[in-house]
């Protein structure tokens, strides 16, 4: 008769099922501090990974005119003086500024059918003609009237064409995008005059490089944004509330060492049955191997169940909590990006942090009851 | 080579941790043969050392000094892993039968059978097999629980006997049976013999020769084991 391996899992699982309460337990504790774990986890990744996703497609570095009271708009002639400087490929003058709606405050961009495609946003998405708005998800307009009020130099009045799908949320959540006379005209902006310089460079490393001939082309002083330091702005922005949910981390630890100690416990307590197995004989390696069967059909499925949970957590499309604890929007929040190159290591290590401590305090009572003499083990565990 | 079993300069105190009866001698220089295909009973008062003997014997102890000898072998000194193989060819039945109570009969029974080999329709057919042999074969869906005195008793010496060990143990075996469930153990426990087996039961019955076919007796007193005459 051949050592049959499915008979010895079906038998831990008889075993499991006899005491459904405890193995309950432990697995749904196993689950929730993965759960815990990977959540922290996985959502700094998720923002990094959306952010420095997002960031590519906006331009290398921004020029904005400066004055000692602020910004100043510029001309969008001098898009030229920037071109002129060798390594940069294009100069886009930009027009965009806050202003207020009956909802809240908003950001308003002007942008034609290039800028939306350089968004990478579905075909079906067109740029805004004279009266019309592109808008993201947390902007609202009520529900019997699609039409918008802009309270910025001047009020306009818009109709809400069309919606930046969620993939985009991160940077179009507050977002309205006008035909540029709108925005204009709303901003208080000279037909010839835009807030910014958007600028492309022919190698992307180079942009730091740029910054002083930058500053040398323009006849008044500037600063000058390249895209790590919008980076780093954003970095500091997300961090700052992302390390809330990291924090997770340390109370999870806490309750695994006290889940550590419980099953320590429990197997501590079990040793009259192991003394009767060997007695009946079972070999060592026969309950140990018991007891790691066990130990992974419960510890198995936790792990991976909890994981399932916090990725969907950080990942479904549905989710609301990343937006509401990060960005303090009530509706809608932002579809983050996975990316696996992260993710999977992350998945790793909490696995491993959650299941090795946990074989660890199944097998260790186990091996050391297994050297032990079984009448030994039934008169003390009696 | 015929099984056989026995013990050489023998003996066994209380460890450190028996509270106030550590280093009480109990077992003292026993000598014994034990041979296969014989029923060996030993008896004695209460308290005695006749489970601790039949413990040693079946490799749940280690002893004092002195050594337990299998076919040979001193299995007594045996490291943990070559002691833990050794004990799959012994059955033991305990005085306190240690039935698992979150399992029901058959379960029970099928205990010794689960880390060899098989699975578990051949399992449940050894085990039902053996319940029937003790008619007990009605039992085998209950939990243990719901047994009587008698009946777990039965169900412990058929999980004892279910592998068809060589060397099989039982301490006081129907010390709560009536005489038709006695005589039909004392018959399996014969069977076993018969085919070669070593046996031994430790009774103190005084009518254990109305339920058991014995070809040795020995009473164990102060300690020593003497043959009885």
């Amino acid at each position: 008769m051949k050592h049959n391996r499915t008979a010895q899992i079906l038998w831990a699982g008889r075993e499991l099922l006899s005491h459904p309460g405890a193995t309950l337990l432990i697995a749904l504790s196993m689950g929730l501090l993965t759960t815990m774990m990977a959540t922290g986890l996985l959502l700094s990744q998720a923002l990094t990974a959306t952010t420095n996703r997002l960031l590519t497609q906006g331009p290398d570095l921004v020029v904005r005119r400066v004055t000692p009271d602020g910004g100043q708009p510029l001309n969008v002639k001098t898009a030229a003086a920037a071109m002129a400087i060798p390594g940069i490929i294009e100069a886009r003058p930009r027009i965009w500024g806050t202003v207020r709606t009956p909802q809240g405050v908003v950001t308003v961009v002007a942008a034609d059918q290039q800028a939306i495609q350089r968004l990478k946003v579905p075909d079906a998405i067109r740029a805004p003609v004279p009266g019309e708005a592109l808008v993201g998800s947390g902007v609202t307009v009520p529900e019997t009237d699609s039409r918008l009020v802009l309270q910025g130099g001047t009020a306009i009045t818009v109709r809400v064409a069309q919606r930046f799908p969620r993939e985009a949320d991160l940077v179009t959540h507050d977002l309205v995008m006008l035909h540029p006379a709108d925005a204009r005209l709303l901003l208080g902006l000279a037909p010839e005059e835009a807030c910014d310089l958007a600028l492309t460079v022919f190698h992307a490393d180079e942009a730091e490089a740029l910054r002083p001939e930058l500053a040398r082309a323009f006849p008044w002083p500037v600063h000058i944004a390249t895209r790590q330091d919008t980076r780093k702005h954003y970095a500091t922005s997300f961090g700052r509330r992302g390390g809330l949910a990291v924090m997770l981390y340390f109370p999870a630890i806490i309750a695994l060492l006290l889940l550590v100690a419980g099953v320590v416990r429990q197997q501590i307590g079990n040793r009259a049955r192991v003394g009767l197995f060997k007695a009946l004989g079972w070999t060592s390696r026969d309950i140990v191997a018991l007891q790691l069967t066990k130990a992974l059909l419960v510890g198995l499925p936790a792990i991976a169940g909890g994981l399932m949970i916090a990725y969907g957590l950080v990942y479904a499309p549905s989710q609301q909590w990343v937006g509401t604890l990060l960005l303090g929007w009530q509706k809608t929040s932002p579809l983050m990006y996975l990316d696996t190159g992260y993710a999977a290591p992350i998945f790793l290590e909490v696995a491993g942090i959650v299941l090795i401590p946990y074989l660890a305090a199944v097998l260790w009572p186990s091996l050391v009851q297994a050297a032990s003499d079984p009448q030994d083990l039934l008169n003390r565990g009696a | 080579m015929p099984t056989v079993l026995a013990c050489r300069h023998l003996a066994y105190a209380y460890p450190n941790h028996a509270g106030p009866s550590a280093g009480t001698p109990l077992l003292q220089d026993i000598d014994a043969v034990f041979p296969g295909g014989q029923v060996v009973l030993v008896s004695g008062r209460s308290g005695a050392g006749k489970s601790t003997l039949l413990h040693l014997l079946a490799g749940l102890l280690r002893p004092s000094s002195g050594e337990i000898v299998a076919d040979g072998q001193p299995v007594s000194r045996w490291l943990t892993a070559h002691r833990d193989r050794w004990r799959r060819r012994a059955g033991i039945v305990f005085q306190q039968d240690h039935l698992v109570s979150d399992l029901t009969v058959l379960e029970n029974v099928m205990l010794p059978l689960i880390p060899r080999s098989g699975g578990p329709r051949q399992w449940r057919a050894c085990g039902l097999a053996m319940l029937a042999r003790l008619d007990a074969g009605d039992l085998a869906p209950q939990p243990v629980a719901t047994l009587s005195g008698g009946q777990r008793q039965r169900v412990a010496a058929a999980r004892a006997l279910v592998d068809a060990p060589d060397y099989v143990v039982a301490d006081e075996p129907t010390a709560h049976q009536d005489l038709d469930n006695a005589r039909r153990l004392g018959r399996l426990l014969r069977q076993t013999a018969d085919r070669g087996a070593v046996v031994v039961v430790a009774a103190h019955d005084r009518h254990v020769d109305e339920w058991l076919d014995v070809d040795q007796h020995l009473i164990l007193d102060n300690g020593y084991l003497q043959p009885v005459p």
